[in-house]
């Protein structure tokens, strides 16, 4: 059994569970339909982990819990400090060869939350948009999530596949279904691979029950901000191509094609997609670890 | 045609020698020759060796050490996970920094990790069969 405490990578998701380590992955960077929709990617607190032979490999269970310290920025600009917000968890992996199988359930918890919006709300007096402002201001709040993933790293075959569920109790909270999937195929110190990802948040806004009186107008649409900030739909196909030229370095070239809908993933909050929005991305990275 | 004696006595010693010679580069997993284990599969071997579990099947700690002998050390993971150094490098940075587990111990040469083998009862190590010494013995000969 290993027990760890202190600052902790989350480690929910196959692959780069490291993500500020380039060479740790096959891809120029971690698929951010999947990671850009948690709040950090770290926790300070604890984890235990317990690992047996289990038929010709390795069972592994490991829960965790602690505190999530992170802001995270909207698309309106403004910023959430949310580091009262706690995280529970536990993973199974079973690994076997080349084959790892991973299933995850995590909790996140916010004990206390003020919203923005609510104050307002409760200040109209009609009894829809005051219930509204309850549930906005719903204490405590509670996001739960599912993460399923398997991962094969064979040679020259490489292979993943993660797709995770999360959903919330409370109108601001995430709710996404998010998906995956990276081929690569190893050519000397050459891997070509391809990698899809997406991500679809779903629940629509609650309406205020407010009359669409111009006097009304901004805060109806402060309430479906403020109930959509943290939604994205987006999907993102990647070619590329690894090439290790040296012991513990590397060097990635990519492109990336992204259609966005509404999305909260985006490189530049002063261009705000009103719909449908296409980006294509060149990146080249080097990678090394000593 | 007459063979001489002479020759046919040189022809079958480099018979004999054959087995030897081919078998001089196997390379082979080594534990402490007074180890309780007498045998490991290839799959026990990819769990201690690429941080999965660092127990043996009888429950004991495990010790693994690397080579750092470039050549010893590519021919180890190209017969037991058919990768290369660079491919092993990027799976430990993955596990390092993600705080899941350390790289197993580096010796320096084939030499260093025979001594540490044989003076450590929970260690386990690998070389080439024609270094192995009797302070150690061999439980898994990966073959190419």
């Amino acid at each position: 059994m290993m027990v760890r405490a202190g600052r902790i990578g989350l480690g929910v998701y196959l692959l780069a569970d490291a993500l500020d380590v380039g060479y740790s992955y096959l891809t120029i960077r971690p698929p951010v339909e999947l990671y850009g929709m948690l709040a950090g990617d770290d926790f300070d607190g604890a984890d235990a982990t317990f690992a047996r032979q289990l038929g010709g490999g390795v069972g592994r269970i490991r829960v965790l819990g602690g505190r999530l310290p992170f802001e995270t920025a909207l698309a309106n600009g403004s910023v959430i400090d949310a580091n009262a917000t706690r995280i529970f968890g536990i993973t199974a992996d079973y690994l076997y060869r080349e084959w790892q199988t991973r299933a995850a359930l995590l909790q996140i918890h916010v004990p206390n939350s003020a919203d923005p919006v609510a104050p307002a709300l409760v200040r109209t007096g009609i009894a829809q948009a005051v219930a509204l402002a309850g549930e906005l201001e719903h204490s405590p709040q509670d996001s739960y999530g599912v993460v399923i993933g398997t991962l094969y790293e064979g040679d020259p075959l490489q292979a993943a596949l993660v797709l995770v569920h999360f959903n919330s109790d409370y109108p601001q909270g995430p709710k996404f279904n998010a998906g995956f999937g990276l081929v690569g195929y190893r050519l000397g110190p050459l891997t070509p691979y391809a990698a899809y990802s997406i991500t679809d948040s779903f629940g629509s806004a609650r309406t205020t029950g407010l009359p669409p009186l111009p006097v009304f107008e901004p805060l109806i649409a402060a309430a479906a901000a403020d109930q959509t900030a943290t939604q994205a739909n987006q999907r993102d196909l990647a070619l590329g191509v690894r090439y290790d030229f040296a012991p513990h370095v590397d060097l990635k070239a990519q492109v990336d094609r992204t259609w966005l809908h509404q999305s909260d993933l985006i490189f530049d909050y002063n261009v705000p997609p009103p719909g449908h929005t296409a980006l294509t991305i060149f990146g080249l990275a080097v990678d090394f670890a000593f | 045609m007459r063979v001489s004696r002479l020759a046919r006595l040189t022809f079958l010693l480099a018979l004999l020698s054959l087995p030897l010679v081919a078998g001089a580069h196997d390379v082979v997993v080594i534990v402490n020759a007074h180890s309780p284990i007498r045998g490991l599969t290839r799959d026990q071997v990819i769990d201690i060796f690429m941080g999965r579990l660092r127990q043996f099947p009888t429950g004991a700690a495990a010790l693994p050490i690397d080579v750092s002998d470039p050549p010893v050390r590519q021919a180890f993971y190209e017969r037991l996970v058919h990768k290369d150094l660079a491919e092993i490098g990027s799976h430990w940075a993955r596990l390092v920094f993600s705080g899941e587990t350390s790289p197993p111990f580096r010796a320096s040469d084939s030499r260093t990790a025979l001594k540490l083998v044989a003076t450590n009862p929970d260690a386990i190590a690998y070389c080439y069969r024609s270094a192995v010494t009797p302070r150690v013995k061999v439980v898994l000969d990966l073959k190419p």
